[in-house]
Parts: C-alpha cells; sequence; structure tokens
C-alpha cells in the first residue's frame, strides 16, 4: 500500500468505520512503516485531545421547559377551528417532509453511494481495491 | 415502515460497526414506538424522547455553538420542532439521527456568533502557588481544543462532533447532516487535518 493511500484511510480506521479486510491490510502497512504509524498515533492524540472537551450538564429544566412549550401549543392547536387546525397541520407536514424528501433524496444518494462506496475512491484517487489488485498481482 | 426498521444498520463494514449496530438496533425499535406513539399525540411518549436525548442533543449542540446558554435554547427549539413535524417522520432513519437532523439545520441557519466560554491559554492568568499544577494545564488544554474547534468550517465541525462526540456511524452522520457519506468522509478527513494544523502552535508551546 502507498503510503498516500493509507494516509487518506487512516481517519476511517481511528472512526472504526474500515472493513476488517482492509483494516488487516492496514495493519500490515502500519506495522512496517514508522511514518504511517506515527501519523496514526497523532490521529488517536488528537482524539484523546479532543475527549477532553467535555460537555457541561444541561439545564435541569430543560425537559420541562420543552414540554411546557409543546402543551401549550397542543392546547393553542386544540382550541382552532377545524379548518384551521387542518391547514396548520398541512403547512407543518409540508415543511418538515420538504425537509425529510431532500433527506430521503439524499438517503437514496446514501444507499446508492453506499453500495460502491469506497472510502479511497473519493476526489479522483484510486480505490483501494483497484490499487491493491494492482500493486499485489490480483491478490489480497 | 417496520421493513425499514429491520433494515436499518445492516449495512456495516467494520467490527466496530457491527458492534454499534447490535447495541443500537432494539433501541431505535423503542424509539421508533415512542415516536409513533408520539405522532398519535401521546405527550408522554414524547416526553419520554426528550429525556432520552436531551444530554446527548445538548452536548453536541454545545460542542457547535460552545456557548451553554444557546445550546439549551437551540435544544429546546430543535424538540419543539421535532414535536411539530413528527408526522414528517417516517422511521428511514432513527429517531435520534431526525433530531439531529432538526438540530444541525437550526444551529447552521442561526450561524450563531460563538462566545468563547474560555480564555486563549496564552492569556490564562499564571497559576496561584496553591493551584494544582495539572489543573491548570488541563485548562489550558481544554481551552486550545474549544478554539481549534470552534475554527474550523461549520460543516466539518458538525461532521467530526458528530462521529467523534455522538458517536454517529458515516452513515448517520450523513443522514443528519443531509449529505452522502462520500461528503462526510471528505468532511472528516479535512476536520481531522485542520485540527491538527490549529493545534501546532499549542502543540509548540507545550500546551498539548
Amino acid at each position: 500500500m502507498k503510503c498516500k493511500e493509507v494516509r487518506r484511510i487512516l481517519p476511517v480506521l481511528v472512526a472504526g468505520e474500515l472493513d476488517d479486510a482492509r483494516a488487516e491490510r492496514l495493519a500490515r502497512h502500519l506495522a512496517g512503516c514508522p511514518d504511517c504509524s506515527a501519523a496514526r498515533s497523532g490521529l488517536e492524540a488528537d482524539r484523546a485531545l479532543l475527549h477532553e472537551l467535555a460537555a457541561p450538564e444541561p439545564g435541569p429544566w430543560l425537559a420541562a421547559r420543552v414540554m411546557a412549550e409543546v402543551r401549550a401549543g397542543a392546547a393553542r392547536a386544540s382550541r382552532r377551528p377545524a379548518w384551521v387546525r387542518a391547514t396548520v397541520t398541512a403547512a407543518v407536514t409540508l415543511f418538515v417532509a420538504g425537509g425529510v424528501w431532500a433527506g430521503a433524496a439524499v438517503g437514496a444518494d446514501l444507499a446508492d453511494q453506499e453500495a460502491g462506496y469506497d472510502p479511497l475512491a473519493v476526489n479522483g484517487e484510486p480505490a483501494l481495491t483497484e490499487y491493491v489488485e494492482v500493486s499485489l498481482g490480483g491478490g489480497r | 415502515m417496520m421493513g425499514a426498521i429491520a433494515g436499518f444498520g445492516a449495512r456495516s463494514f467494520s467490527r466496530a460497526g457491527r458492534e454499534r449496530v447490535v447495541t443500537e438496533r432494539p433501541e431505535a425499535d423503542a424509539e421508533l414506538a415512542l415516536a409513533r406513539s408520539a405522532m398519535d399525540g401521546d405527550l408522554a411518549a414524547f416526553e419520554e424522547l426528550v429525556r432520552r436525548h436531551q444530554r446527548g442533543l445538548f452536548g453536541y449542540l454545545y460542542r457547535m455553538c460552545g456557548n451553554p446558554a444557546d445550546a439549551e435554547e437551540m435544544a429546546q427549539q430543535a424538540f419543539v420542532k421535532a414535536w411539530g413535524g413528527l408526522r414528517g417522520f417516517r422511521g428511514d432513519s432513527s429517531f435520534k439521527t431526525w433530531l439531529y437532523r432538526i438540530a444541525t439545520n437550526l444551529c447552521i441557519n442561526r450561524a450563531t456568533r460563538r462566545k468563547p466560554t474560555c480564555e486563549l491559554p496564552e492569556t490564562l492568568p499564571a497559576p496561584e502557588s496553591s493551584e494544582p499544577a495539572e489543573s491548570y494545564a488541563r485548562e489550558r488544554r481544554i481551552a486550545a481544543v474549544r478554539e481549534a474547534l470552534d475554527r474550523l468550517p461549520a460543516d466539518q465541525r458538525a461532521a467530526l462532533v458528530l462521529v467523534e462526540y455522538q458517536d454517529l456511524s458515516y452513515r448517520d452522520a450523513a443522514a443528519a447532516l443531509g449529505r452522502s457519506v462520500r461528503a462526510v468522509d471528505s468532511l472528516l478527513f479535512r476536520a481531522r487535518q485542520n485540527l491538527r494544523r490549529l493545534l501546532g502552535p499549542a502543540r509548540e508551546k507545550g500546551i498539548v
């Protein structure tokens, strides 16, 4: 494996998103490459640093304030004439559904893309499988 | 809808990813049931969803905007929007992912001007003689990380926070961001590169 490909895929490995076969090939490269091994250590160190940044707890009344607002909205809605309720419901549904539709369109793209997604096949770089097949003469 | 949920998370690549799916699926199914009840007007079911997600959602928004008051306000807004938009929740993603999508849109649309919650490491006062050195060093590290995270572009920061702190898979982070998995991978790669670069000065000073 070329170091350039390894560096590109290291974040995927560190995030635990790399398939076992590639993770194993990557591990073999890292065992024999001090520079890439150091890069991986650097990534892991950065992750450890990130996790020092703890978030405070939310205030104790967040859930209560949410439910108060939700209940107030539900009470207001129940006092509206039926035709107004239907219109508002339709409008809110359309608004959120518009966002969800866009998300669903992305979701369809996600499914399509995930079927053939290769973390190394980005920005015009060769896919790992292609590289490995070429460099190892078709072996894995 | 249950068919969609049965397929949820079925495609994963790594051992860690498969472990994540095994632990997440029963939770996702239970939350789907709660969401469906809430869709029918069950306030108690929605309140349960709020209680389950308030900590994580607040943490996400806090790391995005850097300000606890703003984070709490946006978390409240996100939950209220989720209640109002439940009819649009189809179960194609988990409730959590859908909720984080709402929160991400809020966060980015709001373009919150981030208020630093701590001083830059260089301006921290020298420790009093009684203050443990380790505690002071840790505060400086955290301040450096806070500053570096703050300076990432919003989309890179969102991808990093979702994957690194909220433990979302690439796929769920993509759904929460409204981007493709490939785009999330690219965002994360650049975020980590930028983070390393932004922490360079603090590293040279021995702060991190």
